[in-house]
């Protein structure tokens, strides 16, 4: 049975009364061809919404030589401040598992697993209300910054470790955002939730967007910058980018609007590293940090590749965690 | 960085009421607003019907400056590198308090004057150098106390001078200050003072042939006693310090209780002290065990606790060997580090010419460190990155 892809757009409003209040079966979903689903998203031009914007067709996509046994649907917030995946979770419960039992069929994974961090309770009650019967099931993450990051929650939720340059494909899982679920199982997407939030915004909230809209609307939508913004950062505080003109539009990897204060983004003054070895602590993926730092500033880049920079998820662990610097 | 050049310029800004005042940000882009007018439009269409009576138009506007900068946009800012020294002046304090407990004025006099002597040298050396001098970030105290507690407690005072001197100026700032020295300063200053002033600085410097007989300083220190008489002082008072030695190195308990303290707030690594016992003990078990007291090498009876409490090795172990600038990075590194160490305190002081060889050992397994970090990069989580092509 063909998959209809949105030939007339419904409003905003109407996808997301659609989203929260339809009805989203998740137990017997109609019939569909794996290959009729991997289309459908195909021409929905879905994206991974985690941030990174992988093509979602790609992933469901059978590969005889790697199968998938497991969809891992990504609750983890990927990042502090950014809350958008909650609601996601919290509202369209059931359009999150019924889009991930589909990509289970696509990509035919015999489960899904939907990682949860625990700071998230009241997601994890309903999610695991909705989950009963299904092939789905919910697994409780430690709350711990990047615990969203794709290898780290694969690690974390299913003990497998993703190779580095590798993708989760190659141990069996194919993970998707909790939004690219529910784009899914819409399987058009026009519309996403983006998270508006920090200090330097007025009344911080998610909101459901159109894939295009302006920063600027979306700051106005939530009361307007305060008198005190000095940054605006599109996605969250440690790999967002900050933006210099707030006609920057939101894109398909867009998670979220962060606007900062002065006090938050002070830049310390940078003292002598004392190899303390902070950063190689935080690092989750077990990388010295400290040595690529000295090697990029001083673009020795065979010492960068002795110690794996392209191992690095750009997360931001060791420069947030780092001693040393000068507050004044 | 700006964007007017890529701006039409058909809107002037010529709507300043609720421009929010700019502050004054060093990096910084204009994001002025000539489109303003569609995404004005916009805006309204969600949240017209909830906010009518906000105190200012909810229109995000015109000269607005912004930062920009690189992620992350936040930082912890409650640890900084002088936090972590004051951490380790904080661990040094008990061991401080021990010492000068043991040794009365003796023990304040070396401190003071190799502490201040630090703090001046490294004043002189770094504005030699034609650099801000850093003294606040404690890094000096650090090491005048560390030299302190590592000299007998007869040492003259200019000899403090010229270790400190030593320390500082060869042991640390030639190689370009914090951070940047192979060796730990204040092992530094100590091996040339130890080399240079023997007669001062020898087994003779720790008695005092006027002292009561029952006081600790009339007594030569533990390790020379194994090795000159095959004895020992009790367990007892190897532990608790009352027994003749460098100002810091008696007390067993000070320094593991002070270092403790330092590897539950993390500022000093576990696995080097652990390491460092867990190889001493094995090497002078096996020695107990397998080879057995040899009347050529007095030293050699020497048990397991007797090594691991007697001498400097504790200290050592939680406050000179974790020296993190004088230390590998990765774990495996740091592990390697200590039974290094451990091994060579072992050689010294079984089979050389001196009672104890802390200072050596650390000496020598510094100028391994960059070949230690070499020999073990960790494999990042999930292998190595594919070769291309």
């Amino acid at each position: 049975m063909p998959i209809k892809v949105g030939a007339e757009q419904p409003t905003p409003e109407e996808i997301y009364e659609d989203v929260i209040g339809g009805d989203w079966p998740t137990t017997e979903l109609p019939d569909h061809e794996p290959e009729a689903i991997v289309e459908a998203v195909k021409k929905a031009g879905l994206v991974g919404q985690g941030g990174a914007a992988f093509p979602t067709f790609i992933k469901l996509l059978r590969n005889a030589e790697k199968p998938v046994d497991t969809i891992l649907v990504n609750g983890c917030e990927c990042e502090p401040y950014l809350t958008a995946d909650y609601r996601v979770m919290l509202e369209a419960t059931r359009a999150v598992i019924a889009g991930a039992i589909l990509a289970a069929k696509a990509a035919g994974a015999k489960r899904v697993v939907i990682a949860v961090e625990d700071n998230k309770p009241k997601a994890i009650e309903k999610l695991q209300q909705e989950c009963k019967g299904t092939i789905a099931s919910v697994a409780q993450l430690k709350t711990k910054y990047p615990a969203g990051g794709e290898k780290q929650t694969v690690r974390a939720a299913l003990g497998r470790t993703v190779a580095t340059g590798g993708l989760p494909l190659d141990c069996g899982v194919v993970v998707i955002n909790v939004g690219t679920a529910t784009a899914i199982a819409r399987a058009v997407l026009r519309d996403k939730p983006v998270t508006v939030s920090g200090r330097g915004i007025n009344t911080p909230k998610n909101l459901l967007v159109a894939i295009g809209t302006p920063t600027s609307a979306l700051i106005a939508a939530a009361g307007g910058l305060k008198d005190s913004a000095v940054r605006v950062v599109s996605g969250g505080p440690m790999m967002g980018f900050s933006i210099a003109n707030l006609d920057t539009p939101v894109t398909k990897g867009t998670s979220g609007i962060t606007v900062f204060e002065a006090p938050d983004v002070a830049q310390p003054v940078e003292t002598p590293c004392v190899r303390c070895g902070r950063c190689v602590d935080v690092c989750p993926l077990n990388l010295i940090p400290t040595r690529l730092g000295l090697a990029a500033r001083y673009a020795v880049w065979d010492v960068a590749e002795r110690y794996h920079m392209m191992a690095c998820m750009e997360c931001g662990c060791c420069a947030y965690t780092c001693p040393a610097l000068w507050c004044n | 960085m700006s964007d007017e050049g890529k701006k039409p310029q058909g809107a002037p800004e010529a709507e300043p009421k609720a421009a929010p005042p700019g502050d004054k940000p060093e990096v910084q882009a204009a994001a002025e607003k000539p489109a303003a007018a569609a995404a004005e439009k916009k805006a309204p269409a969600k949240p017209a019907p909830k906010k009518p009576a906000a105190k200012k138009p909810v229109v995000v506007e015109t000269p607005y400056t912004l930062h920009v900068a690189p992620s992350p946009h936040v930082a912890n800012t409650s640890l900084t590198t002088r936090g972590l020294m004051v951490d380790v002046v904080l661990g040094l304090a008990l061991v401080v308090l021990a010492a000068v407990w043991f040794f009365r004025w003796h023990a304040v006099l070396v401190l003071a004057v190799s502490t201040v002597s630090c703090l001046i040298f490294e004043a002189i050396f770094v504005r030699m150098r034609g650099r801000q001098a850093t003294l606040d970030d404690f890094s000096a105290v650090i090491t005048g106390i560390i030299l302190g507690l590592s000299l007998p407690w007869s040492t003259p005072w200019w000899i403090c001078v010229v270790a400190a001197m030593i320390a500082i100026g060869l042991g640390k700032v030639i190689f370009g200050s914090l951070g940047q020295n192979i060796f730990n300063p204040a092992m530094v200053g100590r091996a040339f003072v130890m080399v240079s002033f023997s007669a001062y600085l020898g087994a003779g410097a720790y008695v005092d042939p006027h002292g009561a007989a029952q006081s600790i300083l009339s007594q030569a220190t533990p390790l020379t006693a194994a090795r000159t008489a095959g004895t020992m002082p009790e367990l007892w008072f190897l532990f608790l310090g009352n027994t003749n030695g460098s100002l810091g190195e008696t007390s067993a308990l000070a320094s593991i209780l002070g270092g403790l303290y330092l590897v539950v707030r993390r500022t000093a690594s576990w696995e080097i002290p652990t390491a460092m016992v867990v190889v001493l003990a094995a090497l002078a078990g096996a020695m107990q065990l397998f080879v057995g007291p040899n009347p050529a090498l007095l030293a050699m009876k020497m048990t397991v606790l007797e090594h691991l409490l007697s001498g400097a090795f504790l200290f050592g172990a939680f406050f000179i060997a974790t020296d993190p600038v004088t230390s590998p990075l990765s774990r495996q590194g740091k592990f390697y580090f200590g039974a290094g160490v451990s091994f060579f305190v072992w050689l010294l002081r079984t089979f050389s010419n001196y009672p104890e060889g802390l200072m050596f050992a650390i000496l020598l397994m510094n100028s391994l460190v960059p070949l230690i970090n070499r020999w073990t990069v960790p494999e990042p989580v999930g292998g190595l990155v594919p070769k291309r092509g």
